[in-house]
C-alpha cells in the first residue's frame, strides 16, 4: 500500500510529439483515483508511465515517497489490468494467477493458497484449470483482475478494464471493483473514457484534456463545481447544455431566452457574452423562478421514467430530461417553453472556457 | 451455379487426389524397387513394384569399409547427424534471439539488417563455394565438422530470422507488458511467455535448419575430401561413378538418408498448430 505522487510529469516522444505536460497529482494511500478524458488526452500514457512501461521525459514520479522514474516495472511493485486482458494463452487460469508469485520464487503451497483465496474472492474457483480461450470475456476480465490481486501489490493500475465487456456485465463489474477496493483497501489508479465509470468508482477524479490535467476533485465536486466548460460538458450524462447569452441588467438574455442573473454575479464585471451551462435534468416543463428558454422540439426519446426532449433554441441544441407524464403530447415541431431550475445556471467565459466565479460563491 | 450432386463431387475429388498421389509416389516406389533389387537383376520396366526382395544393397552400403578396413557408413551417419544437429542448435539459438531483437527493439540498422539478411538469400549456394573454400582453408576448417556447421548456419540463420521475426510480430505486446508488470525480467518473459507461444515457428525453423544441413550436397562435396569426413549425401554420390553406377546401393542410401527426416517430421508435426495465442488478448 502506498501513495503515488506526480510532480510536473510530461511526456515528449522521440519525434518531438508532446502528449502530456505539467501533470501534478497526489494519489493518497488507499485512494481510488480515476483518470478520465476523451481519447487521445494522454490518460493511458500517463498510466503506463506510472507503471514503468513508458519512460518519463519530464518531472518526477514517486511511490511511497521514493522517486521511481528510472526503476524498472518489476521493481515498482505495481500490478496492472489491461484493456485486452493480456492473459498468458498457454497457461491455465491457475498458472496465470500464480505467475507473478512464481517469478518471485514464492513456495508452491503458498502460491496455491493465495491463488485459491483470490479465486474465491472473484468466484473463479471452478475455472482454475481452464485455459483463457475456454473462458468468456467477463471471466477473462476476472482472471486478469485475479492475477493482479494475488500478489497484493502496493498500487493497482487499471487501463480501461471494462471497455470490452457488454453493458450489463460492465455495470456488474463496476460494483465488484468497488467492493474489491473496499475489501483490499489498496491504492487504485484507473483509466477510463467513460465518465459514468469515473463517477461511480472514484474517490477522486482527474479530468485530462489535450495532455493537461484540467481538474482534480471528488465526483460531486466535479459535477457541482466544474472549473471549466470542458469539465462541465465532459462530466455528467446526458451532457450539459450551453447557451451563449448577453448579460442585460439582472438577466442573461438571448433570443427567446431569459435567465435571471445568479445573485453573486450581480454587479460584477462580465464579458459581453457568457456561456451559460444548464444540465438536462435542471430543465423542466413546469414554470419556475429560474428563467425560461423557448424552443422547438426535434425528437422525444422515451428512456423509462423520464423522457429526453431534444429541442432547439434558435440554432442551439437543448436537451431536457423531464418526467414522462409532463411530456405527453410533445412531438417533432412542437413549440415548448423549458424552465430552468432556480440558481442552476453556471457561467463560463467564452474566450477562456473558464468558469466565472464571483466573490461570495458561484 | 451448376451444382453437381454431392457424391459426384466427392468421387471426382477423390479421383483427382488419387491421381496426384500416384504421380507423387511413382518415383518413390521406383526408388524402393531399385533398393530392393540386386544390381544384376535390375530391369527397366514401367512396373514400380519390386519383383524381387533382397536387402543386399542395404547390407553392402551399411557394411562398406575403406581400404584400411575402417567402417564407413557409421562415420558418415555420425558426421551427418552431428553436423545437422549442431547447425540446428546454432541456427535456432542465434535466429530466435536475433529475431526477437529485430521484432521488439528499436535500434539503428534494424531495417537494413533485415534487408541484408534477405539479400544473402538471393545468391545460390554455389556462388559462395569458392570464397567459402578459401575462408575455410585459411581457418584450417576444411574437412571438419565445425567448418561445415558454420557454413550451413550462415544459410539457415537469415531464413530462420525472417521466419521467427514474422511470428514474434504476431504475438501481442500486451502479453509481454503484462509479464513485465508481473515482475518478469526480459529473459524470463522471453523464455516463459514468448518462446512457448512461438513453438510452431520454432519447430519449423528447427526442421528447416536440420534439413538444410542434412540434405546439402554441393558445399559438402566441395569442402570435404577425406572419405571418413563425408556426410551421407556426399558418400552416396560415390555410387554414381564415371564408368558404372550402382543404382541399387544409391537407392538404398537414399531411403536410409530420408528416414530420419521423415521420422523427425512425424515427431514434430503435432507442434505445427495454429491458434496458440487464442484467448490471450481481446480487441
Amino acid at each position: 500500500m502506498a501513495g503515488v505522487t506526480l510532480r510536473g510529469i510530461g511526456k515528449v516522444y522521440d519525434g518531438g510529439v508532446r502528449v502530456l505536460s505539467g501533470i501534478d497529482l497526489d494519489v493518497a494511500d488507499g485512494e481510488f483515483l480515476v483518470l478520465v478524458g476523451p481519447s487521445g488526452c494522454g490518460k493511458s500514457t500517463l498510466l503506463r508511465m506510472i507503471a514503468g512501461l513508458e519512460s518519463i521525459t519530464e518531472g518526477t514520479l514517486s511511490i511511497d515517497g521514493r522517486v521511481v522514474n528510472d526503476v524498472p516495472p518489476k521493481d515498482r511493485d505495481l500490478a496492472m489490468v489491461f484493456q485486452s486482458y493480456a492473459l498468458y494463452p498457454h497457461m491455465t487460469v491457475r498458472e496465470n494467477m500464480g505467475f507473478s508469485l512464481g517469478i518471485r520464487r514464492v513456495a508452491g503451497d503458498v502460491i496455491a493458497a493465495k491463488v485459491d483465496e483470490a479465486a474465491r474472492l472473484l468466484e473463479l474457483t471452478k475455472l482454475l484449470d481452464r485455459l483463457p480461450k475456454e473462458l468468456s470475456g467477463g471471466q477473462r476480465q476476472r482472471v486478469a483482475i485475479g492475477r493482479a490481486i494475488v500478489r497484493r501489490p502496493r498500487v493497482f493500475l487499471f487501463d480501461e478494464p471494462l471497455s470490452n465487456l457488454d453493458a450489463n456485465l460492465r455495470g456488474q463489474m463496476r460494483v465488484e471493483l468497488k467492493t474489491l477496493h473496499r475489501a483490499l483497501g489498496t491504492t487504485m489508479i484507473y483509466v477510463t473514457h467513460d465518465q459514468i465509470e469515473a463517477m461511480t468508482l472514484a474517490d477522486r477524479i482527474c479530468v485530462l484534456e489535450g495532455g493537461h490535467a484540467r481538474q482534480v476533485d471528488t465526483p460531486t465536486g466535479l459535477y457541482g463545481a466544474p472549473d471549466s466548460r470542458f469539465v462541465a460538458s465532459f462530466i455528467g450524462s446526458p451532457p450539459m447544455n450551453f447557451l451563449s447569452l448577453q448579460p442585460q441588467g439582472g438577466t442573461l438574455a438571448g433570443d427567446g431566452v431569459s435567465i435571471p442573473m445568479p445573485g453573486a454575479a450581480r454587479g460584477a464585471t462580465l464579458p459581453a457574452t457568457v456561456d451559460v451551462g444548464l444540465r438536462p435534468h435542471e430543465l423542466g416543463l413546469l414554470p419556475t423562478e429560474g428563467g425560461s428558454i423557448d424552443a422547438v422540439v426535434d425528437v422525444v426519446e422515451t428512456v423509462g421514467w423520464d423522457v429526453h426532449i431534444h429541442a432547439r433554441s434558435g440554432d442551439t441544441p437543448i436537451l431536457a430530461q423531464v418526467d414522462a407524464r409532463q411530456a405527453r403530447g410533445l412531438d417533432h415541431g412542437t413549440a415548448v417553453r423549458l424552465w430552468a431550475a432556480m440558481g442552476a445556471a453556471k457561467l463560463f467565459d467564452p474566450a477562456t472556457g473558464k468558469a466565472l466565479r464571483f466573490e461570495g460563491g458561484a | 451455379m451448376n451444382r453437381k450432386p454431392t457424391w459426384v463431387r466427392a468421387v471426382l475429388l477423390n479421383l483427382a487426389l488419387v491421381a496426384a498421389c500416384l504421380v507423387t509416389l511413382y518415383p518413390v516406389l521406383w526408388v524402393v524397387k531399385m533398393a530392393l533389387t540386386p544390381s544384376q537383376a535390375f530391369s527397366l520396366s514401367a512396373n514400380p513394384f519390386p519383383e524381387t526382395f533382397s536387402l543386399s544393397n542395404f547390407h553392402d552400403l551399411v557394411t562398406a569399409t575403406d581400404l584400411a578396413g575402417r567402417w564407413l557408413f557409421g562415420r558418415w551417419l555420425l558426421n551427418s547427424i552431428v553436423i545437422a544437429t549442431a547447425t540446428t542448435a546454432l541456427g535456432v539459438t542465434l535466429a530466435t534471439t536475433a529475431a526477437y531483437a529485430f521484432s521488439r527493439f528499436a535500434f539503428p540498422g534494424r531495417q537494413l539488417g533485415m534487408t541484408l539478411f534477405l539479400v544473402t538469400q538471393m545468391f545460390p549456394g554455389v556462388v559462395m563455394a569458392i570464397p567459402l573454400y578459401l575462408l575455410l582453408d585459411t581457418l584450417g576448417l576444411l574437412d571438419s565438422m565445425i567448418g561445415l556447421t558454420l557454413v550451413y548456419a550462415t544459410t539457415a540463420v537469415p531464413f530462420c530470422v525472417w521466419m521467427m521475426k514474422g511470428y514474434f510480430d504476431t504475438i501481442p505486446k500486451d502479453l509481454e507488458e503484462a509479464a513485465l508488470m508481473d515482475g518478469a525480467g526480459r529473459w524470463t518473459l522471453f523464455t516463459r511467455i514468448v518462446l512457448p507461444l512461438a513453438r510452431p515457428a520454432l519447430v519449423v525453423t528447427a526442421l528447416f535448419s536440420f534439413m538444410t544441413a542434412w540434405n546439402e550436397f554441393i558445399l559438402a562435396a566441395t569442402f570435404l575430401s577425406d572419405e571418413t569426413a563425408f556426410t551421407l549425401p556426399v558418400a552416396l554420390q560415390r555410387y554414381v561413378g564415371d564408368y558404372s553406377t550402382e543404382w541399387g546401393r544409391f537407392a538404398a542410401g537414399a531411403i536410409l538418408v530420408s528416414t530420419p527426416v521423415m521420422a523427425l517430421f512425424f515427431a514434430l508435426q503435432r507442434h505445427l498448430v495454429g491458434g496458440l495465442t487464442a484467448g490471450g488478448v481481446k480487441g
